[in-house]
C-alpha cells in the first residue's frame, strides 16, 4: 500500500503557446494527514487537482491518487475520493433530494445514514431546489455529496471562494468537524491562508505552477523565522547567507527571514556585531508572503 | 445508468411534451377552420410535410443539439464529470435516450398526422421506417455539432454544414460500399451505419479524448476527421483497383473474342470524295429540302413525313404527288439517290469522338429518302409503269446498304427500316404486275436481299468501341455526367452544374471505380449480345431470355450499373429485331422466289421445298422457329409468313394491337 494519498513526479501541464501551469511538480500527501495547497489565484492549483481527478490530460510527468492512475483508472479515483470543485455546478433543476439521489447510485459505499446526518448538520432542506440555495449552502450540499460516500480522501478545491466571511467560517467549520470524527485525508486548496492555518497539518506552497516547499505545517513554523537586530550604526549591506528569504531595513533595524533556521545562523551574524538579536516565530500569512513575495490579500 | 436516464428524461421532458403538443395542436388546428379554407391551404399536404419532413428534421437537430450544449450552458459538465461513471457511459446514455425520445416523437407525429402504420402492408411499413434513418443521421450530426460549438443556435445553425462535410469525408468509402453491396437495401443500410457511424466515432472522440480531458477540441475533432477521410480514401483505392484489375481483364477476354473495343478500331476509314456516295446524298437532302419547300402544300401528305400510308391516300392527293415526281428537280433527286446508291462506298462527316452525344441528322433524311422511293414505286406501279417501279424499289433496297459500314447502332436500326420500307414497296409491284418476264430482276433482286448484312455486329461493335467508350469517360473529350445534366436542363447560366470543380472531382475521380465496373459490365453484355448475333435466334432465344431475366433482375437488385441499366434494354430489344428483319427479308425472298416459280411452271408450288434448289439453293429456316416459314396459295396468290416471336401462328396477321406478331409477305396475284 503506498504511504501517500497523492503522488506526483515531475508532473507537468502545459497549454498551448507554451504557457506552462503546472512545471515539474514533486508533491507526496501522506495518508491521514490534512494537505492546504496553499497558492495564489491562478498559481497552478486547480490544474494540478483536475489533472489528478483525471479531468485534465497531464503533459508529462506521473501522478498517483490512491495508487490509482489518474489518466487510466480515473472512475476508481472518483470511486474512492470525495471531491468538490471550484465553484461547482449542479443542476439548478434539481432538488437537493433529487441531487442526492442522483449521485448516490455510483458510489458502492453511499452511506445513506451519514447522508442524512449530513443533512441535519448542514441545516439543507431535501425538497429545496438548488437554484434557490445560497452560494454557503451550496458548498455545504456539494461537501455533503463528497463525504457520503466514505472517501478515503477528500479533495477540496477553492471551496470557500467567493463565500463571505461568515459562510466561508460556517462552511470551514463543517470540513473540521468531518476531518476531526472521520479521519481523513484531506488535500485542501486555498489562497485565503487563514483558512489554511485552522485545519492544516502539512502545507505545500505553489507558485507559478512551481512548488516552492511542501512540509508539515509545524516543522515549517520552525523553520522560518525572522530575526530582528538593531545596530548602533550603519547597518551592515553585505549580510546574505543561504536560507536567507527576506531582508527588510528600518533604520537601524534589520529584520531578516530565514528558512532552515538553525542557531548557527545567530553564530555567523554576531560577527556584524548588533546591538540586540533577538529570534521571533513566523504565522502562516507571514511564512506564504515571504516565500510569495506580495502580500496575497484574504 | 438509470440515474443518468432519468437525468436526461427530466432534463428534455419540457421539450418532449412541448412537441408533443405542438404536433397535436397542428393536428386539431384544421379541424377548428372551415372546410373550404382546408381545402384552399392544402391542408393534406401540409400535414404530410409536417409529419414526414418538418418535424422529424426539427425533432432530429433539436434532440441531437440539447443533451450537450445543456451541459456547457449551465457549466454543469464538470459536477456530471466529477462523478465516478466513465465518459464513454455519459455519452451513450445522452446518445441513446436522444434517439429514443426521437424515435417515439416519430412516430409520434405518424399517427397523430394520419399514417396509418398499422394497416400497412409489411412491405409498405419499410419506407416509414427507413425515414427514420436519415433522421439518426441528422440527430448524429447535430449531437457531433453540440460538441464543437458548445452552444445551442450556433450547433443548430451549424449541423446541415457539419452534415455536408461528414458525407463528403465518406463519399470515397460510399463508392466502395456502392460497389460491394448486393442489394440496395443492404447498400442503404451499410451506408445508413458508416455515416452514422463516423459521426459517432467524431463525437465520442471529441467528447472522450477532447472535452472530458481538456484537450482541443477541434485538433481533436479535425485529427479524427483527417484520419477518417484518409481511411475513406483507402477503401476507395481498393475499389479502384479491384475495378481496374476487372476492367483489364474483362477487356483482356474481350479482345481474345475478337470484340473490338477502341474508336480507332471501329471507326470507318476516310473515303476519297469521288468515291463517296454521302455527298451525293447531301445533295439529294438539300434537293428534297428544296421540293418540300417548293410543294409544301402537297407534301403534308407526302410520305416521308407524313403518318398517312401512300395506301390511304386520295386519288387527288397521288395524283399530286405523280405530278411532284415529275418535276425535273424530284427527277434530278431521284437520279442522285440512283447516282449515290452505286457508288463504292459511302461515309458521313460524323463527329465520332462526341461519343453518345454524337449528331446524326443524316439517318432521318435517310429515311425520308427511302420514303421517297418508296412512294415512287407504289405511283409508278399503280401508274402500271412496272420496270420502272421495280427500278426504284431496287434503288430503294440498295439505299440502306450506304449505311451497312456505319459502326452505330441507331445507323444499323435506321438501315433496316429503310430495307423494310423498300421491301414493303416490292408489294405494290408484285402485287399489280402479272406481265412478262421479270425473272431476272427477281433473280438480281435476291442476290442484293443475299448479299445485305443480316446482323447488327457492326452497331453492337460501335456501342462498346464508340458510345461505351467515350459514354465512360475514359477518354476526357466526353463527360457523360455533363451531358446527362445538359440534357435534362441543369444549367447554370447556360453552363453545365457538372462544369462545376465538384461535379469534376466526383466524376474523373471519386465515381471512377464505379464508372469502370459499369463499363467492365457493359462490355460483357455487348459481348454477349455480339456472341448471340451470330447465331439464329430461336437457338438462342432462351440463353437470352434467362440472359435478360438476370440482368432485370440485377437491374432492381443491384446498384452498380448505372449507365448499362439505361442502355443495355434498348441493346437487348435490337437482338429480337434482328430477327424479324431477317424473317422479313427472307419472306420477301421467298415471295419473290416463288413469283419466278409461277414464271417457270403457270402456277405456285404446293410447298416451299419445291423452290430449291432450282430457283434458291436452299429454303431458309424460319429464325423464331428454325423451321420452315408457313405457306399458304390463297386465291390467286399466296402468303408467306414467320410465326413471330410468340412463337404463334396468327395466321400471318401482324397487329401488335392484338398481340399478332407474324410477319408476313402476302401477294394477291
Amino acid at each position: 500500500m503506498p504511504n501517500f494519498a497523492i503522488e506526483t513526479a515531475g508532473l507537468t501541464k502545459k497549454y498551448a503557446r507554451h504557457k506552462t501551469a503546472v512545471s515539474f511538480l514533486d508533491l507526496q500527501v501522506p495518508k491521514g494527514s490534512v494537505y492546504v495547497f496553499l497558492g495564489r489565484n491562478g498559481a497552478g492549483k486547480t490544474t494540478t487537482i483536475r489533472m489528478l481527478m483525471g479531468l485534465l490530460q497531464r503533459t508529462s510527468g506521473r501522478a498517483e491518487v490512491l495508487g490509482f492512475n489518474p489518466d487510466r483508472q480515473p472512475v476508481s479515483i472518483k470511486k474512492r475520493v470525495g471531491y468538490v470543485a471550484d465553484n461547482q455546478k449542479m443542476y439548478d433543476w434539481m432538488t437537493v433530494g433529487e441531487t442526492i439521489n442522483f449521485c448516490s447510485p455510483f458510489y458502492p459505499a453511499w452511506n445513506k445514514a451519514l447522508s442524512e446526518d449530513l443533512l441535519k448538520r448542514f441545516e439543507l432542506t431535501k425538497t429545496a431546489k438548488v437554484k434557490d440555495l445560497s452560494r454557503g449552502m451550496n458548498g455545504k450540499l456539494a461537501l455533503l455529496l463528497a463525504l457520503s460516500h466514505q472517501p478515503e480522501l477528500l479533495i477540496l478545491d477553492d471551496p470557500t471562494s467567493g463565500l463571505d466571511p461568515v459562510v466561508r467560517r460556517e462552511f470551514l467549520q463543517g470540513i473540521i468537524e468531518v476531518i476531526h470524527q472521520e479521519a481523513k485525508t484531506v488535500f485542501f486548496s486555498t489562497h485565503i491562508i487563514t483558512e489554511a492555518e485552522q485545519i492544516a497539518d502539512h502545507v505545500g506552497v505553489l507558485e507559478d505552477g512551481k512548488l516552492l516547499l511542501s512540509q508539515p505545517l509545524d516543522e515549517l513554523k520552525n523553520s522560518v523565522k525572522q530575526i530582528r537586530l538593531i545596530f548602533e550604526e550603519k547597518v551592515p549591506d553585505d549580510i546574505s547567507f543561504t536560507g536567507l528569504l527576506k531582508k527588510e531595513q528600518l533604520g537601524h533595524e534589520l529584520v531578516l527571514t530565514v528558512k532552515d533556521y538553525n542557531p548557527e545562523i545567530l553564530k555567523a551574524l554576531s560577527q556584524y556585531s548588533p546591538q540586540s538579536t533577538e529570534v521571533l516565530d513566523l504565522n502562516l500569512e507571514d511564512i506564504f508572503v515571504s516565500l510569495v513575495g506580495r502580500e496575497e490579500k484574504a | 445508468m438509470r440515474t443518468l436516464i432519468w437525468k436526461e428524461w427530466r432534463e428534455q421532458r419540457l421539450f418532449f411534451f412541448l412537441s408533443v403538443g405542438l404536433i397535436i395542436l397542428i393536428r386539431i388546428v384544421p379541424e377548428l377552420i372551415p372546410r373550404h379554407l382546408i381545402d384552399i391551404l392544402d391542408i393534406i399536404t401540409i400535414r404530410i410535410y409536417m409529419s414526414c419532413f418538418i418535424f422529424p428534421i426539427l425533432f432530429s437537430l433539436l434532440l441531437g443539439v440539447i443533451p450537450f450544449t445543456n451541459e456547457f450552458i449551465k457549466n454543469t459538465k464538470s459536477f456530471l464529470l466529477s462523478q465516478p461513471v466513465t465518459a464513454a457511459k455519459l455519452f451513450w446514455v445522452k446518445y441513446f435516450s436522444g434517439l429514443l425520445f426521437l424515435l417515439v416523437i416519430i412516430l409520434l407525429s405518424y399517427f397523430v398526422f394520419g399514417i396509418p402504420f398499422g394497416s400497412l402492408s409489411p412491405h409498405d411499413r419499410w419506407p416509414v421506417i427507413y425515414q427514420f434513418l436519415p433522421m439518426t443521421i441528422l440527430y448524429s450530426a447535430a449531437f457531433l455539432s453540440s460538441l464543437l460549438f458548445r452552444n445551442s443556435l450556433p450547433a443548430f445553425i451549424y449541423t446541415p454544414f457539419i452534415l455536408i462535410f461528414g458525407i463528403l469525408l465518406l463519399s470515397p468509402f460510399i463508392i466502395f460500399l456502392f460497389l460491394i453491396s448486393p442489394y440496395w437495401g443492404l447498400f442503404n443500410l451499410l451506408v445508413f451505419s458508416s455515416v452514422t457511424g463516423m459521426f459517432l466515432v467524431l463525437s465520442f472522440l471529441t467528447w472522450q479524448k477532447a472535452i472530458t480531458r481538456d484537450i482541443s477540441t477541434i485538433k481533436t475533432f479535425l485529427t479524427t476527421a483527417v484520419a477518417i477521410f484518409i481511411l475513406s480514401l483507402a477503401f476507395h483505392s481498393i475499389a479502384n483497383l479491384a475495378t481496374i484489375q476487372k476492367i483489364n481483364r474483362t477487356i483482356q477476354e474481350a479482345k481474345e473474342e475478337g470484340i473490338k473495343l477502341t474508336p480507332e478500331e471501329v471507326i470507318p476509314p476516310l473515303v476519297p470524295d469521288k468515291d463517296n456516295a454521302a455527298l451525293v446524298y447531301r445533295q439529294a437532302f438539300d434537293l428534297a429540302d428544296r421540293l418540300k419547300e417548293k410543294f409544301r402544300t402537297e407534301w403534308e401528305y407526302m410520305p416521308d413525313e407524313s403518318k398517312i400510308k401512300i395506301e390511304e391516300l386520295t386519288v387527288t392527293q397521288k395524283k399530286d404527288i405523280s405530278r411532284i415526281m415529275q418535276d425535273p428537280e424530284f427527277v434530278k433527286l431521284y437520279a442522285l439517290i440512283e447516282k449515290a446508291v452505286n457508288m463504292p462506298a459511302c461515309r458521313f462527316d460524323i463527329n465520332y469522338e462526341d461519343g453518345p452525344a454524337m449528331e446524326l441528322p443524316h439517318l432521318a433524311k435517310m429515311r425520308n429518302l427511302a420514303r421517297l422511293l418508296a412512294a415512287r414505286t407504289y405511283i409508278l406501279a399503280e401508274e402500271k409503269q412496272y420496270q420502272k417501279a421495280l427500278h426504284s424499289a431496287e434503288k430503294g433496297l440498295l439505299l440502306g446498304d450506304s449505311l451497312s459500314k456505319e459502326p452505330i447502332l441507331i445507323s444499323q436500326l435506321v438501315r433496316e427500316r429503310i430495307d423494310i420500307t423498300a421491301v414493303d414497296s416490292f408489294r405494290s409491284v408484285l402485287n399489280l404486275y402479272s406481265g412478262s418476264n421479270p425473272v431476272n430482276n427477281y433473280q438480281t433482286i435476291i442476290l442484293e436481299i443475299d448479299r445485305k448484312d443480316k446482323n447488327f455486329i457492326k452497331g453492337l461493335e460501335g456501342e462498346i468501341a464508340i458510345s461505351g467508350f467515350y459514354r465512360f469517360g475514359f477518354e476526357k473529350k466526353f463527360n457523360y455526367l455533363d451531358y446527362i445534366l445538359s440534357q435534362r436542363g441543369y444549367t447554370q447560366n447556360g453552363k453545365s452544374l457538372a462544369g462545376d470543380i465538384f461535379s469534376k472531382i466526383y466524376y474523373s475521380y471519386l465515381c471512377v471505380p464505379v464508372l469502370k465496373e459499369d463499363y467492365a459490365f457493359y462490355i460483357r453484355a455487348i459481348t454477349f449480345l455480339i456472341s448471340t448475333s451470330n447465331e439464329p435466334y430461336f437457338l438462342v432465344k432462351n440463353k437470352v431470355d434467362k440472359w435478360v431475366k438476370n440482368f432485370t433482375a440485377i437491374r432492381f437488385r443491384v446498384i452498380k450499373h448505372i449507365i448499362s441499366s439505361m442502355n443495355l434494354p434498348y441493346l437487348i430489344e435490337t437482338f429480337r429485331e434482328e430477327a424479324r428483319y431477317n424473317a422479313k427479308l427472307n419472306t420477301f425472298k421467298l415471295a419473290l422466289a416463288l413469283k419466278i416459280y409461277r414464271e417457270k411452271h403457270g402456277t405456285y408450288p404446293d410447298s416451299l421445298t419445291s423452290l430449291a434448289p432450282d430457283i434458291i439453293p436452299e429454303i431458309p429456316p424460319d429464325p423464331f422457329t428454325g423451321k420452315d416459314y408457313i405457306y399458304r396459295k390463297e386465291d390467286k396468290g399466296f402468303i408467306v409468313y414467320s410465326i413471330g416471336e410468340n412463337g404463334r401462328d396468327d395466321n400471318g396477321i401482324h397487329d401488335i394491337k392484338q398481340k399478332y406478331d407474324d410477319i408476313a409477305f402476302k401477294v394477291s396475284n
